[in-house]
């Protein structure tokens, strides 16, 4: 048979809806910014249908010209055109293979494009470019290569864009002004953090920025944006040496990661005086926070906020019992249960019995160091949730 | 005579005093000589004071709201500020320079007006009226007119944005407002500028600080007017159980849902609390006992509604008691000779009631007739033994219960 044959052949066997690697690569000439619009747009819906299956999506990623060409569209066409290549790039974005291939493809830098799209205030594609980062961060190649840009960013003048620059899109009320929310700017920093040179830039003390995280411990509109900001602000306080700036009037953290955690129980006025300013006079109709799992790491945060002895008498003398104890009646998860049982007991121990300034530096046994090894081994193992549109 | 060369002689002291006393003297004679003028035009010597004050180059405190200004003074300035002698933008300037001088000494009511004038020559330059409107906001401050001060830095900042004394100016003023949340605002415009601005840090921490205070305040004073309405509900219920009838601000009298705490406020000078709901769930009311015989009264300040009248009779009157008061000269104000009586409105009439004295509170409160006036029941007391009784009961219908 001839090579057409084969190919026609080739091709009624995958079904109706694959192409050959060729075909894609066509696709590309259609995707042009300047292409006519219905071409563009049937282009583009023919894309998304690919993205929808798992042979489509590796044959996508496969045709680095038509990568580029949604990475072009998204950076300078402003019809919905822009809008489905930013949907198309989503879909793709979601599965961890996908990382290699976006970030390589040529034409105008990924992570770049993709900052710049989603701090643009008046963008409808910024939240689609949000997830997309979101996405990326999940792996320490995209982590990289995002922050390497945000870093980069903050060397140059305007237009480029920094860490500031993303916590006050994420934080600022109406920041996008054609109703995109940006939620997804939370997980992204939440990734981010676990470098430790964005936790570096995070918690600079010149500048407000961490602060700018704290109203949203307590965000109900959206639980992709709390978990994130929650998780990024737990992985910041795995740094000690901040630890007093943390708890200090600067930046004055400890009630925001209680206030989640606080119920409309009434205290008397002795206990009440106790408390911070953050958590008095709680409305009777104040609920816990729902989720679990943000209940679980509020409380890991909080117990790293006790690694040092000055940080647990401050974590103290704010009340944090106060809360804990009504908490802990309430908590019916027994993992939680167990997180909250080792803060208390931290808390209620006085120093002397503690013995031990920074925990941090206890000496773990080898036959304890291994068993802790293995099991957060098996922990990373477990698949993380996706995040697709 | 020889040619010999001409030596100056060589004078001895004695002629040279007499030289000069002759040269004293002629010059003497010459100014003596001379026609006399007047000097006129000078400073007198009285008044050579009050002139150098009123001298612009002597001058030596500044002149007071409403002092007039001397001839000279008020040349200068009309020569300073013609409009024919300088151009707008040059008198612009000047305001401005002018309200920078008062500023400096703090006559900031000055320095407003002149920065005013600067500002209503209306010249083109941007960086003028932004100095203008950002000093003008700065005397404003500190006169203590916050409102006015954040429009003109609103202005100024509309005119040259990222301008950071206005900025800075502006968070000030939120803060002295009390608009935590405006003020927070400011410094963000301020950190989008310049995001390591030491000060705006520094501000932004404070109104944040601030604003939870803020925040926790509106909690309380909202959990403290829920226990307030909830204190409330629960003493109308109550009355309303009760039957009790209060007059209303149209002076009509009103029952049940009708009933307001404002209508139960005591209108006696001197006495803070009307009537409360106790813990036991009984009613004590402040009573007022009237005695017209003699123009006396009695407040009893709490009385439980389920008390006998009697007993708050025998409390006052009873020789355990208060005894006889001294206006009770004739001695009939004993608890058993005691009548009591109340009086009501039936339409267009005036009746009283007598009331049996060992009725509970409770039962004649619940009367439809009684109604409570001024958050303070009151009743009238007569003896029985008294020719008043019959004159003041002669005046009226009365209603044996």
């Amino acid at each position: 048979m001839s090579q057409q044959t084969l190919r026609d052949v080739a091709r009624a066997r995958r079904g109706a809806f694959t192409d050959s690697d060729a075909a894609i690569s066509e696709l590309s000439q259609f995707l042009k910014v300047d292409t006519r619009t219905d071409v563009k747009a049937a282009a583009l819906q023919h894309v998304l249908g690919l993205t929808g299956s798992e042979a489509g999506r590796r044959q996508l990623l496969a045709a680095a010209d038509v990568l580029a060409q949604l990475k072009r569209l998204v950076a300078e066409d402003r019809s919905p055109a822009g809008h489905d290549a930013s949907l198309a790039l989503l879909n793709l974005s979601g599965f961890a293979a996908a990382g290699a291939p976006l970030l390589a493809a040529p034409g105008p830098n990924t992570a770049e494009l993709l900052l710049r799209r989603a701090v643009q205030t008046d963008s409808r594609l910024a939240d689609a470019c949000c997830m997309v980062l979101s996405n990326l961060s999940r792996h320490p190649a995209g982590c990289a290569a995002i922050w390497r840009c945000l870093r980069d960013g903050s060397a140059e003048a305007d237009g480029a864009v920094t860490v500031e620059r993303l916590v006050v899109a994420l934080c600022q009320r109406d920041f996008n002004t054609v109703g995109c929310k940006l939620d997804y700017l939370g997980p992204l920093l939440s990734n981010l953090t676990q470098l430790p040179e964005a936790r570096s830039y995070m918690l600079d003390r010149d500048r407000v920025v961490f602060q700018r995280l704290l109203p949203f411990t307590d965000y109900q509109e959206s639980l992709v944006r709390r978990t994130g900001v929650i998780g990024a602000i737990k992985n910041c306080c795995f740094e000690t040496d901040s630890h007093m700036w943390l708890l200090g009037p600067d930046v004055d953290l400890l009630p925001r990661l209680l206030l989640p955690l606080t119920g409309p129980e009434p205290y008397d006025d002795e206990d009440m005086e106790k408390l911070p300013v953050d958590l008095q006079y709680m409305d009777e109709t104040k609920t816990r926070e729902a989720d679990v799992d943000i209940r679980k790491m509020l409380l890991e945060a909080i117990t790293q906020l006790c690694a040092t002895r000055s940080a647990r008498e401050r974590v103290r003398a704010q009340g944090a019992y106060l809360i804990l104890r009504e908490y802990h009646k309430w908590e019916t998860d027994e993992a939680a249960l167990e997180l909250c049982e080792e803060l208390v007991n931290i808390l209620i121990k006085t120093e002397d019995e503690i013995g031990v300034d920074d925990l941090k530096a206890v000496q773990i046994p080898n036959d304890v160091a291994e068993r802790l090894h293995k099991e957060s081994a098996a922990a990373a193992e477990r698949p993380a949730p996706a995040d697709t549109a | 005579m020889a040619d010999q060369p001409h030596q100056p002689k060589v004078m001895t002291d004695a002629e040279r005093d007499k030289l000069a006393k002759t040269l004293d003297e002629e010059l003497d004679q010459f100014i003596e000589g001379l026609q006399k003028s007047q000097y006129k035009d000078g400073w007198k010597e009285e008044t050579w004071e009050k002139e150098m004050q009123e001298h612009p180059f002597f001058r030596s405190k500044p002149f007071e709201d409403g002092e007039e200004l001397p001839p000279l003074i008020q040349g200068l300035q009309a020569l300073k500020y013609d409009p024919s002698l300088h151009t707008e933008e040059e008198l612009a300037f000047t305001y401005k320079e002018d309200g920078n001088l008062c500023f400096k000494v703090k006559k900031y009511k000055h320095a407003v007006l002149n920065y005013t004038e600067g500002l209503r020559k209306r010249h083109p330059n941007i960086e003028l009226i932004t100095q203008l409107l950002t000093n003008r906001a700065a005397a404003n401050f500190h006169l203590g007119n916050f409102r006015s001060s954040l429009r003109d830095c609103e202005r100024a900042v509309r005119l040259t944005p990222g301008h950071m004394k206005a900025i800075l100016r502006a968070v000030q003023c939120c803060t002295k407002l009390g608009r935590s949340a405006e003020a927070l605002s400011w410094c963000d415009r301020g950190l989008a500028v310049d995001s390591t601005h030491a000060e705006l840090v520094r501000l932004h921490h404070a109104a944040t600080a601030q604003q939870r205070v803020e925040e926790r305040n509106r909690r309380q004073a909202a959990l403290k007017e829920r226990k307030q309405k909830a204190a409330d509900d629960r003493l109308l219920a109550a009355l309303a159980e009760r039957g009790v009838s209060v007059l209303s601000e149209e002076g009509k009298p009103v029952s049940g849902a009708a009933v307001r705490p404002e209508l139960l406020v005591p209108q006696v000078p001197g006495l803070e609390t009307g009537v409360q709901l106790t813990d036991s769930g009984d009613l004590s009311w402040p009573l007022m006992f009237l005695y017209p015989e003699h123009s006396q009264s009695d407040l009893v300040r709490a009385a439980l509604d389920t008390d006998p009248i009697s007993g708050h009779l025998e409390a006052m009157f009873g020789a355990d008691g208060g005894g006889s008061p001294e206006w009770d000269t004739a001695g009939t104000y004993r608890p058993d000779r005691l009548e009591v009586y109340y009086e009501y409105e039936d339409g267009l009439e005036t009746r009283v009631v007598r009331v049996r004295t060992d009725s509970r509170i409770r039962d004649v409160l619940a009367d439809k007739r009684y109604v409570v006036k001024g958050g303070v029941p009151g009743f009238i007391v007569l003896p029985r033994d008294s020719p008043f009784r019959t004159v003041f009961l002669g005046r009226y219908q009365v209603d044996e219960r």
